[in-house]
């Protein structure tokens, strides 16, 4: 009888840890600190350790409202869109250093239209403009927002990255939607954005992102 | 692109998932939208899900609602009322019964909200009340209600039903007649008759968190306070709330100046999972094409052998990298076809569009067109034609999930014909887990339940052919310590369920050969035979007509079965049946989907099923179901006729990580043997309907994640 108990627990230890063929067990899915049992974050660390060493262009990126700071080096650069991608498969996509799009921050931004604000920012000018936002909603739903901003250049910074210094000008957006308003800053080296402010969703809130030459 | 002043009038939706907690209106003891024990006149948010629990006196409600529409909510209550009954065997009542309310007017600046109920159809009618009550919000923190209550809330105060003046049979209300055996009956000829009375009450949101009641109650409790198991001493009750942030509500109350209630509720919407739009890791951005290694390779790369192996290579590490399967593929200059298994995400758009990511970052610039064939067990289900183009098009754009769409051709992919790659099959899975098992409503124990060790093997040795077999050991649990036997007068069928949890130590629970198969255009088969589920082994087929996209399928099941030893290993009893039905299956759009299945059941009777899903495009659904069949409602026996809930959660819903898993569970009031079908996996319409539209439509704001 005790020995039928002893198999009963270990047969129940088993299944609770659980295993399978597909490499997951029951419990994964909870985990945060899940073990890597299909193999796919140690590919997605050899893949940015790849990049690295092929000297692509990074930068470095915090998200305020999760105190997160991580890395990201440029993935893929097509018809002036860059995707920068972190060893943890978390990207962001900018368009003249404007966020157009994030992927496993969750309340992730799908894409956006910065068309009628970039020119204003990138030439230094003030005015009004909008923009246009794309999120899934709890259904896979597309969900727009629409936001007018106002663009204001506050002038002449300095600016000390990770101890490069850059002069720089700041501007400011400041938008308003019918549920949500924000204020992104762009501080412009020559055409590049050097660091910005940049907010990516109510669930999110902003990203802060800064260039750094290793 | 989109116009600006189209996307300016499609509406500013609210950005939703996050932010403020929604102050919901408050359940009552009753766990409907109320105060204590009277009704109020709000509705819940639309699809919003509760579970409130409530105890006073001798009454404990247990009860799960759902804002079915905005404007109608159901509930189903299961009630436990001690001494209830003082003279008979079982001194305590338990009822279940169900409820319904609709929202006639909306509350808005200066109209209050309106809403007529019927309480507790269905049951032994212990709790039968209907009412209309209406509540308006005179400041954002204070609301108030009156209300006019038949039945249980006709009774104190309760003066000549007014809807008399309409015809003077209102005026008397038929008393509860019967014995067990007629619960479950519709009692219509009681709704809104005999006295009316009056009810009302005020509340007060103190803090986001805190509010207070008082209430004036038109329940007077006559039977309880007859078997002297309530006292009514005032009809003022009085309590105080307080609203968790993740859902949860606690209230102390005060009732009928002489006892003290308690009740605790949980209230979610499946609109709102914790990550709305997921979590998971980012598909790979698309490179230019003319930068990828197999740019290289020239024009001539369809006729050489090597190349096409690195492709297939190439195509298999990376799409296995998001979790998908390549069986089969084929290459030519400008076109390539991919037959692919998704064994990661439960959004099939989310595995099409990372299937075409891959496409578009491993194929040879020549390549325009992508051709993706979803595959389920070996079968393709569907033919999606996309354009590299398209893709380049649109990754970035702000309106690319719905143009996205529009420039895929979906068609039927019956005539698709590859050879599977080597090594794909054979194919072996297992997997060990434990689960757990329930069973609910014996009122010796209305919870009883297992908890084991489980383990699935399956082998597919071609395309379409599936051996696969489930076995359970139960650890601990008191499954095994049901008493009660059926007194059903039909063949038992179903209603000795509790004989195999009695007898049966391992349990196998399937063990089945099927085969699936496309038998031509929008038609799809299955052919199973072997121990078919828990109670029954035989052979079972089925055809099913389902185009890709529109919302009719039809389809037809034919089962010979035997019925299996309690023991639940490799034998049968003597009884065996032929059973078969005649499906239409039918997508109301807006996420409803309705069912009827009319056929010959377990038991030999012949009737039909009608069953009513409201899904939820994330893939939680909840729905409901009921059959009439030619067995009477007394011959049928307590309940009088088969019904049921049915519940899925998504597990994506609830980690936000992408699975194909999900936990699914019927609450029948009753397990009787009435309208009994054949448990069997695997029915074709929701195996087949994933990869087809509506469904692939309502979530391809997927196909970019």
């Amino acid at each position: 009888m005790k020995h039928l108990m002893h198999i009963a627990c270990v047969v129940l230890a088993a299944a609770v840890a659980g295993c399978s063929s597909e490499g997951e067990s029951q419990l994964d899915y909870f985990r945060a600190d899940a073990p890597d049992r299909t193999g796919r974050k140690a590919t997605e660390q050899a893949r940015f350790a790849q990049l690295l060493d092929n000297n692509a262009p990074t930068l470095l990126v915090g998200v305020e409202s999760r105190s997160q700071l991580a890395g990201v080096a440029l993935s893929a650069d097509r018809d002036g869109r860059r995707t920068w991608t972190t060893p943890d498969d978390v990207s962001i996509s900018t368009q003249g250093g404007l966020l157009v799009a994030t992927r496993g921050l969750s309340f992730d931004l799908m894409a956006a239209d910065v068309s009628g604000v970039a020119p204003l920012i990138l030439a230094r000018q003030a005015g009004q403009a909008e923009r246009f936002h794309r999120y899934l909603d709890g259904e896979y739903h597309t969900v727009f927002s629409s936001y007018v901003c106002d663009i204001e250049n506050l002038g002449k910074r300095e600016v000390t990255l990770l101890g490069d210094r850059y002069a720089t000008t700041l501007m400011s957006e400041d938008c308003i939607g019918t549920t949500d308003a924000f204020t992104n800053l762009y501080w412009l080296s020559g055409t590049e954005v050097v660091q910005s402010r940049q907010w990516v969703s109510a669930g999110t809130g902003p990203l802060q992102i800064g260039v750094f030459s290793r | 692109m989109l116009p600006r002043k189209n996307l300016l009038a499609l509406g500013l939706c609210l950005i939703p998932g996050v932010l403020q907690a929604q102050q919901e209106p408050t359940l009552s003891f009753y766990g409907t939208t109320g105060m204590i024990d009277m009704p109020t006149g709000f509705a819940q948010p639309d699809a919003q899900l509760s579970f409130a629990t409530s105890y006073f006196g001798p009454t404990l409600k247990n009860t799960l609602s759902f804002q079915i529409t905005p404007r109608l909510s159901g509930s189903f209550r299961y009630s436990v009322i001690e001494d209830f009954d003082p003279t008979q065997a079982t001194p305590t009542r338990y009822d279940r019964s169900f409820d319904l309310r609709y929202l006639l007017f909306e509350e808005g600046d200066l109209r209050p909200a309106v809403t007529v109920g019927i309480q507790d159809f269905g049951g032994t009618n212990t709790f039968g009340a209907e009412y209309v009550a209406v509540s308006k919000h005179f400041t954002p923190r204070f609301s108030g209600t009156i209300g006019i209550g038949w039945g249980r809330f006709g009774s104190y105060g309760g003066f000549t039903n007014p809807l008399g003046v309409l015809d003077s049979g209102f005026e008397n209300r038929p008393g509860n007649t019967g014995n067990i055996n007629t619960t479950g009956r519709l009692d219509i000829d009681k709704w809104f008759r005999g006295d009316a009375a009056f009810f009302g009450g005020v509340q007060w949101q103190a803090t986001d968190k805190l509010s207070f009641t008082a209430e004036y109650s038109s329940d007077a409790y006559r039977i309880e306070v007859q078997r002297g198991i309530v006292d009514h001493d005032s009809p003022i009750n009085l309590g105080a709330a307080y609203r968790f942030d993740n859902g949860w509500n606690l209230g102390a109350y005060y009732l009928y100046g002489s006892q003290a209630g308690v009740s605790l509720s949980y209230s979610f919407n499946p609109k709102s999972p914790k990550y709305p739009g997921g979590r998971e890791g980012a598909p790979d951005p698309l490179q230019p094409r003319y930068t990828l290694a197999a740019a290289s390779w020239g024009n001539d790369w369809p006729s050489q052998p090597e190349y096409q192996n690195t492709l297939r290579t190439q195509l298999e590490a990376g799409l296995s990298h998001e979790g998908i399967e390549l069986e089969a593929f084929e290459a030519s200059g400008t076109r390539a076809t991919v037959h692919v298994h998704n064994k990661r995400f439960g959004i099939e758009a989310q595995a099409i569009g990372r299937t075409a990511n891959v496409m578009a970052n491993t194929l040879p610039p020549s390549v325009e067109t992508f051709v993706v064939v979803p595959v389920v067990n070996g079968v393709p289900q569907s033919r999606l034609t996309l354009q590299r183009r398209d893709l380049e098009e649109l990754e970035g754009e702000l309106d690319g999930a719905w143009s996205s769409y529009v420039r895929t051709q979906i068609e039927d992919a019956s005539g698709a014909r590859l050879d599977p790659l080597p090594g794909v099959y054979p194919r072996f899975s297992y997997e060990l887990k434990s689960y757990m098992r329930s069973s609910l409503f014996d009122p010796d124990n209305p919870f009883r339940a297992d908890v084991g060790a489980e383990l699935n093997l399956g082998y597919m040795p071609s395309p379409g052919v599936v051996l696969s077999g489930q076995i359970r050991q139960p650890i601990v649990g008191n499954l095994d310590e049901v008493t009660r036997v059926s007194n059903s007068i039909l063949p038992h069928v179903r209603s000795d369920a509790g004989l195999y949890d009695i007898q049966s130590e391992l349990e196998v629970m399937h063990l089945t050969g099927e085969y699936f198969f496309r038998p031509g255009n929008n038609l799809y088969g299955r052919l199973t035979a072997g121990y078919l589920e828990m109670m029954y082994g035989g052979v079972s087929g089925e055809l099913l007509w389902k185009p890709v996209s529109g919302p009719l399928a039809l389809g037809v099941e034919l089962n010979y079965v035997k019925q299996r030893d309690f023991d639940m290993l490799f034998g049968f009893r003597n009884y065996d049946v032929v059973t078969g039905h005649l499906s239409a299956y039918y997508d109301f759009g807006n996420g409803f989907t309705g069912q009827v299945d009319a056929g010959r059941y377990l038991a030999g009777d012949w009737g039909a099923t009608f069953s009513l899903d409201r899904e939820f495009d994330n893939g939680f659904r909840v729905g409901a179901y009921f059959t009439l069949t030619d067995v009477s409602f007394s011959d049928f026996g307590e309940g009088s006729f088969d019904k049921g809930i049915h519940l899925t959660i998504p597990l994506s819903w609830l980690s936000g990580d992408p699975a194909r898993r999900d936990y699914s569970t019927t609450i029948t009031p009753v397990t009787r043997d009435g309208g009994a079908r054949l448990n069997i996996r695997n029915r074709l319409y929701e195996v087949t309907r994933g990869y087809h539209d509506p469904m692939l439509r309502d979530s391809w704001g997927g196909f970019w994640r």
